[in-house]
C-alpha cells in the first residue's frame, strides 16, 4: 500500500555522473542497456556489475537511495525467474518439486536474465537519480531534434513525460490518503473475493482521478501564468560536452569492444 | 494612498507612468458560458475578438444569463502602483477568479481589464501583462515545474526568452529576495511547505513583474511558513511591488493599504482596514471577520475604556502604555468609578473550555484533572514507530491517557510526528513496538482492528479531496451503508450530519459533490466523517482555507460533538482554535510529548514552543508583550508605578474577552 515515493526521484548532489551532459548521459544509458543483452557468460556480466557499480560510486549515491529507486520495480524480476524456472526443460535434472522440474540450464537462464532485469533497471535508476526532469527534457527534445521537420512536437512529449514523472510521488501519496480516508469509513478494501476486491477500489479511484485532473489543472493554469506555450525558449542551463564525456563516451567504448571480443572468443 | 516611488526597485518601467496598475472596468465573469464557448485553459481561448464577446455576452444575458451564474457581477476596480490590496470574501465569492482576471488566464465576458494600460483581450499582449502580473496559487505542489529549485525560478524567464545569462542573474536575485538562495541546488520535494511557497513567489520575481497577485499563499502553510510569506510581501511591496493579496487570515488584511471585500461577484467594501474594521457591524458581512486588535479595541471600549480603533496589535499597546502614563499624571479621570460590567454587543460563541486560573495555580495542576471514575477513551502504552528506511523514529516510546468525552488537541510542528500518531489510533498504521488499546480494546488483535472505524472516525486535511461519490447524499452515507444499516436508517443519518453542517438536505442531497464552492465541500467532507457515529473523533486541521463564517461553522460544530459527550482529537496549527476549544493540549516534538497540560500550563512556555517553531494564542502573545514594553517604560521613567501592565506578566489569558478584562483590572486597580 505504501508505494515507494523514491521512484523516479532526482538526488541533488555535486558528482561527476550528475554533471555530465544529459544527452550523452542518456545514450550511455541507453548503449548499456544494448550491452547487458550482449554480454555473455560470467566474465561479460561481471564487467557489466563492475562498470555500473564504479558509475554508482562516482554519482555519489548512497545505497539506500538506489534501493529506494529500484524497490518498486524488483516485483518484476520474479517474472524471468519464474518463467525461465518453469518453462525450461531442457539440460540436466537437478531435483524436482512436485510437478516443478529444475535443469542446470533453466536455472542458469533464470539467474542470468534476473541479472540482466537488475542491470537494466539499475542503469535507469541511475539516469533518473542523477539528471533533473528539466535535463531530461532538454536532452531528449534536443535528441528528437531532427523529427521536428516531420511535425513530432519533441520538447512538448519531453516536458509531458518529465512534469509526468515528477508528480508519480505525489499521486502515490494522494493515493495513500485516500485509501486510508476510505479505509477508516469502513470501506472493505483489501477483503473478499477479486471481484469485492475490485468494487472496493472503485471510490478510492474516483477520488484519485478527480485529485490527479484537479492537480494537473492546476498545473496548467500555474505554467501557463509563468507565460508557457510551447513555443520557443531559451535555457536556464546550456547542454555542453566536456571533457567527462569525452571519457564516458571512450569508457563506453572500450566496454562494447571488449564485450564484443568475449563473445567472439565465446568466453 | 497613492504611494507612487519612482527610484526604487520595481518602479514601473515599461508602464506609462499615467496608467493604473490594474484596471477593472464593469467586468462581468460567467464560468457556465466561458467552458461552452472557450476552454480557459488555451491561449487561443483569449484569442476571441473581445468586440465578438461583447456583442454575444449581451444576447444571452438578457435570455439566460442572471447574476447567479455569474462569478463576477460587475466589478469595477481602480488599483495604483504600489498599493497593497488585500481582496477578501466568502469561499465562492470571486476571488480567484478576479485575480485570474488581472493575470489574464481569464478574459472577462463584458467588460475591460487594464493591466499597466494593457487590454487583456488583446492576444499579443497576453505575455507582457503576464509577466507584468505574476500570479501565485494556493497550492505550492501544484505550481513547481522542475525538480531543482533553480530551474524551477529559471521557468518563467526561459519562456519569455531571456537571454541564458540574465537567466542567471534573475535567478539568483530572485532567490535572495526571498531568502531561498541556499536551497538553489535542493529539491522542491524536501522543502517545508512555506519554503515551497517562497520557490513560487520567487518563480514569479524572475519574471520581474510590477504587480504580485497572491492566490491565499498562506492557507496550506503553518504560522511560521505563513509569518516568511507575510516578511517577504511586506519587503517587495516596501520596493515598490503592487500586491494583491487573497486571503481569510483577518491580521494579513490589517496589513494592507487597502482592503477590497467581494460578495457573490460584487464590490461590496472598498477602504482602508481602519475603515472596513472600525465597526462591529461589518462582521456579518460574508468573507469578513475582525482582527484581534479590532476585537480587543472594541471590548475594550465595551468596558468603559476609551481607545481609538487600531488595526495592528503594535499601535493599540502604544495606545494602551499611553493611556497607562496619562492615568498616572492625573490618577483619576476618564475612568468610570462603578465596576465594570462586561456587557457585549456581539458575544464571542466560544468561550475558552479551560477556566481562567492564574499561572502558578495552573502549573500545581500540570496533569490534566480527570475524576477517577472516568475512562480511558484512548490508552497508548510506550508506543513508538519506525518508518522504513529511517534511523529517527516518527514515534518514540509515547505514554498517554485521553479520557472519554474529552477534547483535545494535539499540536507540533510538520514532522514532528502528529499525523502517525493519528493513524496509529485509528488503527491504519501498526505501531512498531507498545501498545495502543481503544475504548478498552487492544489495537493488535486484528479482529479490533478491523472493526475500528466502528469506535474512531477521522476527517484527514483536506477531506474534500477523498469526495468520490455521484452525489452528497452518496458520500456522507458511506460509511453508514458500510456498515449495513436499513435505507431508512441512512437517510435519517444523512440528514442529521448535514444538518449539523448547515447543509440543507433537500437543496444538497442529489447535488454532485464536485460542483459545490471549497466550503461547501468541505462541510460535506465532514459530515461524511460525522454520520460515521463514532465515538472517538479526529479531526487534522479541519479548518484550513476556510473562510471566517465557515471556519466559526465547522469550529461550532466540533464544540457541539464534544457537548454531546464525544471524545474529540483536534490536530491543528491554529494556536487560536486551540485556545478556544481545548481542554487539553498535547504538545508533540521530534516523536515526543514536549508538554501536556491544560491549555493555559502549556501557554505559559511561550518560549519553549516557539523554539519549536509553535506560536501562543494572539491574545497571550498580546499580554506577554504588553507585560514586557510596560515593564520597560516604567523602568526607562524609574517609576515602578508606570508598570500598570505588569501584572499581565503572571497570568496567561486565552481569549480576548479575558485580556479585556485583565487590562481592565490592570487600569481599573489603579485608577482607584
Amino acid at each position: 500500500m505504501r508505494l515507494n515515493v523514491l521512484f523516479c526521484r532526482y538526488v541533488a548532489r555535486d558528482s561527476a555522473i550528475h554533471r555530465m551532459d544529459p544527452r550523452i548521459k542518456i545514450s550511455c544509458m541507453m548503449a548499456f542497456i544494448v550491452l547487458a543483452f550482449v554480454a555473455s557468460g560470467f566474465l561479460g556480466m561481471a564487467m557489466l556489475v563492475l562498470a555500473i557499480t564504479l558509475a554508482i560510486i562516482l554519482a555519489k549515491l548512497k545505497p539506500s537511495e538506489l534501493l529506494g529507486a529500484l524497490a518498486p520495480l524488483l516485483v518484476l524480476l520474479a517474472f524471468p525467474l519464474v518463467f525461465n524456472i518453469l518453462f525450461i526443460t531442457e539440460g540436466d535434472v537437478l531435483f524436482n518439486i512436485g510437478f516443478l522440474t529444475f535443469t542446470n540450464i533453466g536455472i542458469s537462464r533464470a539467474l542470468y536474465m534476473t541479472l540482466r532485469l537488475l542491470i537494466l533497471f539499475t542503469a535507469g535508476s541511475l539516469l533518473t537519480l542523477t539528471t533533473t526532469n528539466i535535463e531530461l527534457c532538454d536532452a531528449v527534445a534536443s535528441m528528437l531534434k531532427p523529427f521536428t521537420r516531420f511535425g513530432v512536437p519533441a520538447y512538448e512529449i519531453a516536458l509531458m513525460v518529465s512534469i509526468a514523472l515528477r508528480f508519480v510521488p505525489l499521486l502515490a501519496k494522494t493515493y495513500e490518503r485516500i485509501y486510508k480516508s476510505l479505509l477508516a469509513r469502513g470501506a472493505n478494501l483489501g477483503r473478499g473475493g477479486p471481484i469485492a476486491r475490485i468494487k472496493a477500489l472503485v471510490p478510492v479511484l474516483t477520488a484519485l482521478f478527480a485529485s490527479a485532473f484537479r492537480q494537473s489543472e492546476e498545473l496548467g493554469i500555474a505554467m501557463e501564468s509563468r507565460c508557457y506555450n510551447g513555443a520557443a525558449r531559451t535555457h536556464y542551463r546550456i547542454m555542453s560536452t566536456s571533457r567527462r564525456d569525452y571519457i564516458a563516451i571512450a569508457s563506453m567504448l572500450a566496454l562494447t569492444l571488449s564485450l564484443i571480443i568475449l563473445r567472439g572468443i565465446g568466453l | 494612498m497613492n504611494n507612487i516611488k519612482n527610484d526604487t526597485k520595481y518602479d514601473l518601467k515599461n508602464c506609462a507612468k499615467e496608467h493604473p496598475a490594474v484596471l477593472i472596468k464593469d467586468v462581468t465573469y460567467s464560468y457556465a458560458r466561458a467552458k461552452v464557448a472557450e476552454d480557459f485553459a488555451a491561449p487561443k481561448a483569449l484569442a476571441l475578438d473581445s468586440s465578438t464577446t461583447n456583442a454575444s455576452a449581451k444576447d444571452s444575458s438578457s435570455s439566460n444569463a442572471s447574476s447567479h451564474d455569474q462569478a463576477l457581477a460587475g466589478v469595477s476596480l481602480n488599483i495604483q502602483p504600489g498599493e497593497f490590496i488585500a481582496l477578501l470574501g466568502a469561499n465562492g465569492s470571486g476571488k480567484s477568479t478576479l485575480a485570474r482576471h488581472i493575470n489574464a488566464l481569464l478574459a472577462p465576458t463584458t467588460g475591460k481589464v487594464l493591466v499597466c494600460g494593457m487590454d487583456t483581450a488583446a492576444p499579443e499582449l497576453l505575455f507582457s501583462i503576464r509577466s507584468c502580473a505574476g500570479m501565485v496559487f494556493q497550492n505550492p505542489d501544484s505550481q513547481i515545474v522542475a525538480g531543482v529549485v533553480a530551474d524551477d525560478v529559471a521557468f518563467g524567464p526561459e519562456n519569455l526568452c531571456v537571454e541564458h545569462d540574465s537567466i542567471i542573474a534573475r535567478v539568483n536575485e530572485a532567490l535572495s529576495d526571498v531568502g531561498m538562495s541556499e536551497f538553489a541546488r535542493r529539491e522542491p520535494m524536501n522543502l517545508s511547505g512555506g519554503q515551497k511557497q517562497r520557490v513560487c513567489i520567487a518563480g514569479i520575481m524572475a519574471m520581474q513583474p510590477q504587480i504580485l497577485v497572491l492566490d491565499e499563499p498562506g492557507a496550506m502553510l503553518d504560522q511560521r511558513g505563513r509569518r516568511g510569506i507575510r516578511r517577504v510581501m511586506g519587503e517587495l511591496h516596501a520596493a515598490g511591488m503592487t500586491v494583491i493579496l487573497i486571503t481569510h487570515y483577518m491580521e494579513e488584511a490589517a496589513l494592507a493599504d487597502r482592503i477590497v471585500v467581494l460578495e457573490r461577484g460584487s464590490v461590496v467594501v472598498d477602504g482602508t482596514p481602519r475603515e472596513v474594521f472600525k465597526s462591529v457591524a461589518r462582521l456579518r458581512e460574508p468573507g469578513l471577520g475582525l482582527p484581534f486588535s479590532v476585537l480587543l479595541a472594541e471590548e475594550l471600549r465595551l468596558r468603559g475604556i476609551d481607545i481609538p480603533a487600531t488595526v495592528r496589535p503594535r499601535e493599540l499597546r502604544a495606545h494602551l502604555l499611553s493611556l497607562s502614563k496619562e492615568m498616572f499624571n492625573m490618577t483619576l479621570r476618564t475612568m468610570p468609578d462603578k465596576e465594570f460590567k462586561p456587557k457585549l454587543l456581539h458575544q464571542p460563541r466560544l468561550q475558552p473550555k479551560a477556566q481562567a486560573k492564574s499561572l502558578s495555580q495552573s502549573q500545581q495542576q500540570a496533569q490534566p484533572s480527570r475524576s477517577p471514575q472516568s475512562l480511558s477513551a484512548i490508552s497508548l502504552n510506550q508506543v513508538s514507530y519506525y518508518y522504513p528506511e529511517q534511523e529517527n523514529p516518527a514515534l518514540n516510546n509515547i505514554n498517554l491517557e485521553i479520557t472519554q468525552g474529552s477534547l483535545t488537541a494535539i499540536i507540533g510542528h510538520s514532522g514532528s510526528g502528529k499525523s502517525t500518531l493519528m493513524q496509529l489510533i485509528c488503527g491504519l498504521e501498526q505501531p512498531s513496538s507498545g501498545k495502543i488499546s481503544i475504548l478498552g480494546s487492544d489495537l493488535a488483535i486484528k479482529k479490533v482492528c478491523l472493526q475500528i472505524h466502528k469506535k474512531v472516525a477521522i476527517a484527514f486535511q483536506y477531506p474534500e479531496h477523498q469526495l468520490f461519490a455521484a452525489t452528497v447524499a452518496g458520500d456522507v452515507a458511506f460509511a453508514p451503508k458500510n456498515a449495513g444499516l436499513p435505507e431508512q436508517q441512512v437517510e435519517q443519518i444523512v440528514r442529521e450530519a448535514l444538518n449539523k453542517l448547515a447543509l440543507d438536505y433537500d437543496s444538497f442531497a442529489m447535488r454532485s459533490p464536485f460542483s459545490l464552492s471549497g466550503g461547501e465541500k468541505r462541510r460535506v467532507a465532514l459530515a461524511g466523517v460525522l454520520a460515521q457515529d463514532a465515538e472517538v473523533v479526529i479531526f487534522d486541521e479541519p479548518t484550513t482555507g476556510l473562510d471566517p463564517q465557515t471556519h466559526d461553522l465547522v469550529l461550532q460544530m466540533i464544540s457541539d460533538l464534544h457537548e454531546s459527550g464525544k471524545t474529540v482529537i483536534l490536530v491543528t496549527h491554529d494556536i487560536d482554535d486551540v485556545a478556544l476549544l481545548a481542554e487539553r493540549i498535547i504538545v508533540l516534538s521530534q516523536g515526543e510529548v514536549m508538554l501536556d497540560g491544560d491549555p493555559r500550563m502549556v501557554f505559559a512556555h511561550a518560549q519553549e514552543l516557539r523554539d519549536v517553531n509553535l506560536g501562543v494564542p494572539q491574545a497571550t502573545q498580546f499580554a506577554i508583550k504588553l507585560a514586557a514594553e510596560s515593564k520597560a517604560n516604567a523602568e526607562f521613567a524609574i517609576k515602578p508605578a508606570l508598570n500598570h501592565f505588569g501584572a499581565l506578566a503572571n497570568q496567561i489569558v486565552l481569549s480576548t474577552t479575558e485580556l479585556a478584562n485583565a487590562i481592565v483590572n490592570c487600569l481599573g486597580g489603579d485608577a482607584k
